[in-house]
């Protein structure tokens, strides 16, 4: 897998060269995941770097980091980080809004551990999954900034178990001039 | 054509991401059974042999076996639970092998004894370990047929064969198929592998029950069906459906104490239940075993004999319907029921508090919940009459535990025992005559 991504960030890079137009975006994300009844609802931090290959057409990597975990009936989870790649397609900008999608694969890895017995290393539970994420949002471009964009996304990685994030996903985007 | 670079990366980039979207990985099972442990309070976990197990287990290279989970809680339960996806182990995996579903398989093919403990390893737990032999041994005989000798009609009665084996061990035969003869007016029902569930319904003599594995058949074993159904009861009576609607029905036998064995009869359907409206507590609940069938009036009304929907009575339009459970030819009961038009009165219908469209309560174990129960079809807080009303209850799915508390039940609190259980709750409010005034029900399911 790693030196898999690997090989795609290096093909990334070659490509956005080529193409001339890199972007930045920084973002924060309200999770959602539900495991066994309990609901929990996790806040992450994620960042991602891309470059277009076509136009309204990307290549990306992202990276989540944990920025608060959540509780739910005695259990605490969080989104402790992810990573990954997608392909980015964007719609033409009506009114300086664009539409995108995002479809990528993605490892995440969930950390859970019992409130009521935190020490306990049977209660703490650590899993990676590997699977896909797919995006869908809107972008606005700021009139007086227009290298920025406010970025607004729903995103989803499934990883063919219940173990399946959803989120609500809030940035600002820069694009290279 | 002409190919540009970006053409070349973006195609390259996506045959690379359609092969990373389709390597899933990642195991949920440490998750959730964390999250399982902890919310039943378990303690220890047991692992259990299909019924009616022998004290030692010998199975020859190529069978298998279910094993399933019991877990101990911390408030002293018995909690049952699903042996699948979990982690099982064999600790001599070239004796027998075992399943993440509990299933355990011979594979030694020696003539010698090889034994295997199987455990099972559930959010930290561990369970004791279960012993299992191994050894090629040939079926020499059937024993005789285990289980009572005697059936009463409408109660199912459950069967099991044991086999001796050139080894000298006496094993239970997980493979045997068991027979009764086809005119005997008794049904072999579905039931646990190996077992033989006998309904007698409309038997006029004694039945022969064989079991044969293979070649080898055992000996006939001999049941007599005692005369002891004295009458069945059909609650709620009377009663009504709305149009579009189905209402759950009870059947309920009352049984006299003495063995008298059943002789032939002949003289048709017996008179109706003494006790109309009687409570369900007091004989035994055989819903699913009676025939059930709408007598008159079928263009209103119609009835089904589906396994736990037994019982389960459509209104189709308005109209009365007469409703019939029958056990045999023997003793039947009927009832009328009135199909209203759906704008018609529904004070003769009772409602509880509770959320779902489907009249299902779902309650997690040692989880404890008050019903309220107000009349009419739909729940009106305004028109409560919990207080007023009788509760019974009985367990579906053929559950003999205790699925929930029954002393709470009888005031309408309900509290899960049995992890998996289904219950029926009536609630009947009678007046001052002592008929049914109004009555509902609802389903209980212990997760």
């Amino acid at each position: 897998m790693r030196w898999l991504i690997a090989t795609v960030l290096l093909l990334t890079s070659s490509c956005a060269l080529a193409e001339g137009r890199l972007y930045g975006e920084l973002q924060l994300g309200g999770g959602g995941i539900r495991n066994s009844g309990l609901d929990f609802y996790p806040f992450f931090g994620t960042v991602t770097l891309g470059g277009y290959v076509a136009r309204n057409i990307g290549i990306e990597i992202f990276g989540d980091s944990s920025v608060s975990p959540a509780s739910d009936e005695g259990f605490e989870m969080d989104i402790e980080q992810a990573y990954g790649i997608a392909l980015r397609l964007q719609s033409p900008p009506v009114n300086s809004v664009q539409g995108f999608i995002v479809l990528g694969a993605v490892n995440y890895t969930l950390d859970q551990r019992s409130e009521s017995n935190p020490a306990s290393e049977v209660d703490a539970i650590n899993g990676e999954f590997t699977g896909m994420r797919v995006s869908v949002g809107l972008m606005q471009r700021l009139k007086r900034l227009p290298g920025l964009l406010f970025t607004a996304e729903y995103r989803h990685y499934n990883a063919d178990e219940p173990l399946r994030v959803d989120a609500i996903v809030l940035g600002i985007r820069v694009n290279s001039p | 054509m002409k190919v540009t670079l970006s053409n070349a990366c973006f195609t390259a980039s996506l045959l690379l991401g359609a092969f990373l979207l389709s390597a899933c990985e990642g195991d949920s099972n440490p998750f959730e059974e964390s999250v399982e442990v902890e919310t039943l309070g378990l303690t220890g976990l047991v692992i259990k042999p299909p019924a009616n197990a022998q004290a030692e287990i010998f199975i020859n290279p190529g069978q298998s076996m279910q094993l399933t989970l019991m877990g101990n809680s911390s408030v002293g339960n018995n909690v049952e639970l699903s042996g699948a996806g979990r982690n099982w182990s064999s600790s001599n995996p070239s004796a027998l092998s075992v399943s993440e579903n509990g299933v355990v398989t011979g594979v030694s093919t020696s003539t010698e004894l090889a034994t295997a403990q199987v455990s099972v390893l559930i959010g930290g737990i561990r369970a004791a370990p279960f012993q299992i032999s191994v050894r090629n041994a040939d079926l020499v005989a059937i024993n005789e047929i285990e289980g009572s000798a005697t059936l009463r009609r409408c109660v199912p009665d459950d069967f099991y064969a044991t086999g001796e084996f050139s080894d000298g061990t006496t094993r239970t035969l997980y493979d045997a198929s068991f027979t009764l003869p086809s005119d005997s007016g008794a049904a072999l029902l579905e039931s646990a592998p190996a077992t033989a569930r006998v309904n007698a319904t409309r038997v006029t003599s004694d039945l022969t029950l064989t079991a044969r594995v293979g070649d080898t058949a055992s000996l006939g074993r001999q049941l007599a069906v005692l005369n002891t159904l004295a009458a069945i009861t059909i609650t709620p009576d009377p009663t009504s459906v709305d149009e579009d609607e189905s209402k759950a029905f009870v059947a309920t036998g009352t049984y006299t104490a003495n063995g008298e064995i059943e002789e032939p009869d002949t003289t048709g359907a017996a008179e109706p239940p003494p006790s109309p409206g009687g409570s369900s507590n007091d004989g035994t609940i055989i819903t699913e075993t009676v025939e059930w069938k709408v007598t008159s009036g079928t263009e209103f009304a119609s009835v089904s004999n589906d396994g736990a929907n037994s019982g389960q009575l459509l209104g189709i339009s308005e109209g009365t319907a007469v409703l019939q459970a029958s056990c045999g030819d023997k003793q039947s009961s009927l009832v009328n029921v009135v199909i209203n038009d759906v704008t018609a009165s529904d004070s003769d219908q009772l409602s509880f508090d509770i959320d779902r469209s489907d009249n299902v309560l779902i309650i997690g174990v040692n989880e404890t919940e008050q019903l309220e129960v107000s009349r009419g079809s739909e729940f009106n807080e305004d028109d409560l009459v919990t207080d007023e009303v009788s509760f019974a209850f009985f367990n579906l799915d053929g559950n003999t535990v205790e699925v929930i508390d029954q002393t709470a039940i009888l005031t309408g609190g309900v509290r899960g025992l049995q992890a998996g259980g289904r219950v029926r709750v009536t609630a009947t409010l009678l007046d001052s005559d002592g008929t049914i005034e109004a009555s509902g029900s609802i389903i209980i399911e212990v997760r």
